[in-house]
């Protein structure tokens, strides 16, 4: 078989006027430009835009909780509540600034994913387990809030009581980690797909296995606040 | 619109083919190709401000154009269990008068990995290697070892497809 004329397609790829037939209309890119971007920077903005309005609402609430049941227990963990709620919003922020603004035009395509990979792993993925903090947050509020609309009191909780709480602490806590953490993996490995294509060397893979190493143990340090938060929150419940 | 939005409405305009190229090569279906479109022309408008026309406004169009088209993920379906594996497109998905070397070319890139093919289209578009290495964030030696693999693999799909 004879070998193909690459030259050949190439010719026909710079005459072809099917390119120049197919238009977008003024209108068209007047409207695109009012679209909102699909870019994962956007993904990245906009789940940490949320999660600052989600806690500040949660920050609120802690004074509901104060206001429906003035007792010094409450008042103690509605306080700790509200500090690490605060604290969270600080971090949350602080990451949003740090989101790259890459300019295409004059980044190579190179150091613009670089540096998208190296935000997630350095900063977006720690905000991430800040963030699945709703889950449990909203599940601890809106219990108390259910038993001091329902009964005006929060009476104290037997062993089994307990271990259900916790559970659902846990759980609400984990399957929100997960799906954020599964969902942004899946989008940042296409980039990491794309730059290792692009490299095709080892150095830069060696990086990005120093910040996996850096994410794990950040989880093992999240985990044990968590446990600790629990034992906590349990503590002030029932002491 | 100022006068600002009008330049960059008629330099889009003038140079709409290199949106529809590099579109048209890294969507996999006509909805998808629309939203690549859109994306590039939202980038474009967002740094427009650094164009400062040192060079050729079509230069710094495509490189925006592939950085775009390149940096663009999907986000994972939760309906579908298994990655589906992609399938060359047929000819109905054109939507444009293409002639047949064209169609063959295409369907022969469209099986390559994204960066590849960012490769391979500022080689069919004429782009020089220093130009090509610039774009990419590589050395022109390394863009000269990529094109000859990329190339010698672009002529194994087209043998298929013939």
């Amino acid at each position: 078989m004879e070998p193909i004329d690459l030259e050949k397609y190439k010719s026909a790829w710079k005459s072809e006027q099917g390119f120049s037939s197919e238009k977008i209309s003024e209108d068209e890119i007047q409207a695109f430009l009012s679209k909102s971007s699909k870019d994962i920077t956007t993904l990245f903005r906009n789940g940490l835009v949320f999660d600052i309005v989600l806690k500040s609402l949660l920050g609120i609430s802690c004074f509901g909780l104060i206001y429906l049941y003035p007792k010094s227990q409450m008042v103690i963990f509605s306080f700790i509540c509200f500090i690490a709620i605060i604290a969270m919003i600080i971090y949350q922020v602080n990451t949003l600034r740090m989101i790259p603004k890459t300019d295409y035009s004059s980044a190579s395509i190179k150091s613009s994913l670089e540096e998208k990979v190296n935000y997630y792993y350095g900063k977006h993925l720690k905000s991430l387990y800040v963030g699945a903090s709703n889950g449990t947050l909203v599940f601890v509020f809106g219990f108390l809030y259910y038993l001091l609309i329902k009964y005006g009191k929060i009476r104290v909780f037997q062993i089994d009581d307990i271990v259900v709480i916790g559970l659902g602490i846990t759980l609400s806590y984990v399957f929100n980690a997960f799906v954020q953490v599964k969902q942004h993996n899946f989008q940042i490995r296409q980039i990491e797909v794309c730059l290792h294509d692009i490299e095709e060397n080892t150095f830069n893979e060696a990086e990005i296995k120093k910040l996996k190493h850096k994410m794990l143990r950040i989880i093992a340090f999240v985990s044990i606040a968590l446990l600790l938060g629990i034992l906590l929150f349990m503590y002030l419940l029932f002491r | 619109m100022d006068r600002y939005e009008k330049e960059f409405l008629q330099l889009v305009n003038e140079h709409q083919p290199i949106i529809h190229k590099i579109s048209f090569l890294y969507s996999t279906s006509l909805a998808n190709r629309k939203d690549l479109e859109q994306e590039i022309v939202l980038q474009l408008w967002k740094s427009y401000g650094s164009f400062k026309g040192q060079s050729a406004f079509s230069t710094w169009m495509y490189r925006v154009a592939l950085n775009t088209a390149i940096s663009m993920t999907k986000g994972p379906n939760l309906f579908v269990l298994s990655e589906k594996v992609p399938t060359i497109p047929d000819d109905t998905e054109f939507n444009m008068e293409l002639s047949e070397d064209v169609k063959i070319l295409y369907k022969a890139i469209y099986q390559l990995k994204k960066v590849e093919k960012a490769i391979i289209l500022m080689w069919l578009d004429e782009k020089s290697y220093d130009e090509i290495a610039e774009n990419m964030g590589i050395s022109v030696k390394n863009v000269s070892v990529k094109l000859v693999r990329i190339k010698s693999e672009l002529a194994e799909k087209i043998k298929k497809l013939q």
